[in-house]
């Protein structure tokens, strides 16, 4: 298993308990390890971050879509009616 | 249908009828709460997202009975905006220094903006599997891969990239955090 691999499972606790306790030791004396760690949380954060902006992208393409297509009149004319 | 199977045209549908059917619910509640439908529309989007990556996280399938459940995270949403409404506006009144209540750390879009600027490629393709949670048989399909095993290969690749990316640029906490 390769570093980066080993990583994700112990963020994500899937290690086997022995393997575990061994990353949770060398933590302790190895800062950059630590490090490297933090590094590694982040790039999780950065790529859900890049997925939400995506999928607010989408539904923001939809939304406009529902204000403004023909196709939707009848929902319009409804939302439209709760608001006047 | 599981979610894992929804590509994004499935999943238009599924928004399309979700506002269809809830959109207009909310948008009563909002009314009756004095809000606008600008306020409607900012609570439905923050809304279906939170729902969306439910669904992903915990796999569910899609049923109709799932619309309350959308409907309940946008009301505490709202509840959620109105209270630091009410509270900013307290603050304003009197004219008290009081540091608000920390909202949780958020990933900088300037983060992102370098990040994304050295691989997009390796960025969407890890975001299929983070955050839409396919599975590496689909990644393999969607990316052109000759097997799983070479997709998860890259995506580990991929994810070293972007963690050496973050260790290079980081210099400061205010990169990472907005």
């Amino acid at each position: 298993m390769s570093e980066i691999e080993q990583l994700e499972k112990y963020l994500q606790q899937e290690l086997p308990p022995e393997e575990k306790l061994l990353l949770d030791a060398k933590c302790l004396i190895d800062t950059q390890l630590r490090d490297t760690i933090f590094y590694q949380e982040q790039a999780y954060a950065v790529i859900r971050h890049f997925g939400r902006k995506q999928l607010r992208a989408e539904i923001c393409e939809l939304e406009k879509r529902m204000f403004t297509d023909n196709l939707f009149m009848q929902f319009r004319t409804k939302i439209q009616s709760i608001f006047k | 249908m599981m979610i894992e199977q929804i590509e994004k045209q499935t999943r238009q549908e599924l928004f399309t009828t979700l506002y269809e059917e809830v959109f207009p619910s909310l948008a009563v509640f909002v009314q009756k709460m004095s809000g606008s439908l600008e306020d409607a529309k900012d609570i439905f989007q923050d809304g279906l997202l939170i729902y969306y990556e439910k669904i992903t996280t915990q796999q569910l399938a899609i049923q109709s009975t799932e619309k309350g459940y959308l409907m309940g995270i946008c009301k505490h949403l709202w509840y959620k905006k109105y209270q630091q409404k009410r509270v900013e506006v307290e603050l304003d009144l009197t004219k008290a220094s009081l540091k608000m209540e920390e909202t949780p750390l958020k990933i900088s879009d300037r983060m992102l903006a370098m990040v994304e600027h050295s691989g997009k490629k390796c960025l969407e393709l890890l975001q299929s599997f983070y955050f839409e949670k396919k599975s590496m048989t689909e990644i393999s399909g969607l990316f052109g891969f000759s097997s799983e095993r070479s997709a998860t290969t890259q995506k580990y690749k991929c994810l070293e990239k972007v963690r050496n990316e973050i260790k290079k640029r980081v210099m400061k906490k205010e990169d990472f955090y907005e």
